[in-house]
């Protein structure tokens, strides 16, 4: 609480030693034991950025860690990683499986040290196929109904080292359809760059509260097609504790 | 500023009872505590309370929520242009409308705070024959060998778009968010919106088209469509969008939001503005948009 001295003097009387430490009493209790939020001020605002602690910046990672929250993000898997990928071979699509795998280079680590409200964003550009290849897998759909998705998952690390079937959020699932007539190369304009299908730019938000502890935060595939390039990813995070 | 800037007692100066009182109620300062009283660097996490920038958050899950299509809705094109666009709200299998309500919102938005909302949607336009033919955006081509063929210029598109509800909690009044065109203008005897107004909404391709222009400039020779043109089916598709509303004076109050499908459209040119209009010769049962899962969040937060 705020102070307010115990004891008032007044005129003509003894001033007693003891009400006089008493007031310094209370003023090491008020002063020891922390500023009452209303002694603050409130209007205008004053609390400028200097005030608050500067954040960390992990240039591995690519991430920045404060008094505020996370915010970064990573858009290749390093100097010379600029394409990742995903395929049917490891869905197991084409057996039947249907697993969500990891999509190398595409998550990010962070430990959050306070509760607060995660915002996620992602996109990619992918090139799925051509696959006219044949599947025995009866969930697997015909050659031109083929598609490759990718979500987003987000799990303890704890939890999900060591997972080949990875929680994702299948909802937020975004899919490109396969290429399924090929490249053509044909001598003909304006015929081949409009038949490059196959083709798809996707981007998604995912948003969530979590609470303190060690987390990976990425972006997983489960692919039907059975050769998938994705030629452009970025990953980035919001992390308000505030 | 709050400093205690009282004066010593000077010897020879006499101590009344009223000096000794002010020196202890100097250190009374009701809301004066500021910058003063602070160094640089002095705020950690500890310090700081929680919900002053991030003042809320709320998500849900669209559509079926199947992403194995064992389960998805569908919405058929709009059959008459002449009216304004028929929007059909995103639900799940139970016919329910999946949305924010006011339980996870009733947001009021203050000047200088920040409104984000973000949406994605798995779907599949599918279409039977060839609709494009007599459409206004359609283009009449010379064939090789004789005769000619119409080929859709590609311009044919749904549309996804938000809106929310800032009239009351019971949700009856939704509206295109903020700048958002509710699709009525009228250009000509069409209906739709112009393209300034569609910061709200995103388009999905109805079909993928082009011609084999083969010899001077014509189209392929051939009896059946698959063989003079070249068209694909766009497929299953991941849609998304994202919106920001921030305003500089006292903003809404938001009570719901949603997202709602509806098509399909062509582009035209009227009085010099670009609009999206709704199309009713491609229109008909045939041709529908199909939509499985998908997730909506909205993010609440002061700027400053």
């Amino acid at each position: 609480m705020a102070y307010v001295p115990p004891n008032t003097f007044t005129a003509g009387t003894v001033c007693n030693s003891t009400q006089v430490q008493g007031n310094f009493d209370a003023l090491k209790v008020y002063l020891h034991g922390g500023v009452a939020v209303g002694d603050l001020q409130s209007s205008p605002a004053w609390v400028e950025a200097q005030h608050v602690q500067s954040p960390r910046y992990n240039a591995y990672t690519g991430l920045q860690h404060g008094a505020t929250g996370h915010q970064g993000g990573q858009s290749s898997g390093g100097p010379l990683v600029r394409a990742t990928f995903t395929s049917s071979f490891l869905s197991g699509a084409k057996s039947g499986s249907r697993d969500w795998i990891t999509l190398p280079q595409a998550a990010l680590r962070i430990r959050v040290m306070e509760p607060g409200t995660m915002v996620f964003h992602y996109s990619w550009e992918m090139v799925a196929g051509p696959d006219t290849t044949f599947g025995s897998s009866t969930t697997l759909p015909a050659i031109a109904d083929r598609v490759a998705f990718i979500a987003p998952y987000l799990s303890n690390y704890s939890v999900i080292q060591g997972q080949t079937d990875l929680p994702a959020i299948t909802q937020q699932g975004q899919e490109t359809n396969n290429n399924a007539s090929g490249f053509f190369v044909a001598n003909k304009s304006p015929t081949s760059p409009y038949e490059m299908i196959g083709y798809g730019a996707r981007c998604g938000t995912h948003t969530a509260d979590v609470g303190v502890g060690d987390f990976v935060i990425g972006l997983c595939s489960f692919s039907e097609v059975d050769r998938v390039a994705i030629i452009n990813w970025s990953v980035a995070i919001e992390m308000y504790y505030l | 500023m709050s400093r205690i800037t009282r004066d010593r007692i000077q010897p020879g100066q006499n101590l009344e009872a009223v000096d000794l009182n002010d020196r202890f109620t100097d250190y009374s300062q009701t809301a004066t505590l500021n910058e003063e009283n602070t160094r640089d660097g002095a705020f950690d996490t500890p310090h700081l309370a929680s919900g002053i920038i991030t003042k809320g958050m709320a998500k849900t899950f669209l559509g079926t929520g199947d992403w194995t299509r064992s389960s998805v809705n569908t919405v058929t094109s709009q059959t008459a242009a002449s009216t304004a666009a028929v929007k059909f709200p995103v639900e799940d299998a139970s016919s329910t409308e999946t949305r924010l309500n006011a339980s996870d919102l009733t947001w009021t938005i203050a000047a200088k705070d920040v409104l984000r909302i973000y949406w994605d949607l798995s779907v599949r336009p599918m279409y039977t024959g060839t609709p494009w033919t007599g459409s206004p955006t359609t283009i009449q081509v010379d064939q090789d060998g004789g005769g000619t063929v119409f080929v859709g210029i590609g311009g044919h598109c749904w549309i996804i778009s938000l809106e929310w509800d800032i009239t009351s909690a019971a949700l009856a009044n939704f509206v295109p968010v903020f700048g958002g065109t509710d699709f009525t203008s009228s250009v000509g005897s069409f209906k739709g919106g112009s393209l300034p107004g569609c910061r709200h909404a995103s388009v999905i391709p109805a079909w993928r088209m082009s011609t084999e222009n083969t010899v001077d400039g014509k189209a392929a020779s051939g009896t059946t469509i698959s063989t003079r043109n070249k068209v694909y089916p766009t497929g299953w598709y991941g849609a998304s969008g994202s919106f920001y509303y921030a305003p500089t004076t006292a903003g809404v109050t938001v009570y719901g939001i949603r997202v709602v499908v509806h098509g399909i459209y062509h582009p035209a040119n009227g009085s010099g503005n670009n609009y999206l209009l709704v199309d009713d010769t491609v229109g008909g049962a045939n041709q529908k948009l199909q939509y499985s899962a998908g997730f909506l969040t909205a993010i609440w937060q002061r700027t400053e």
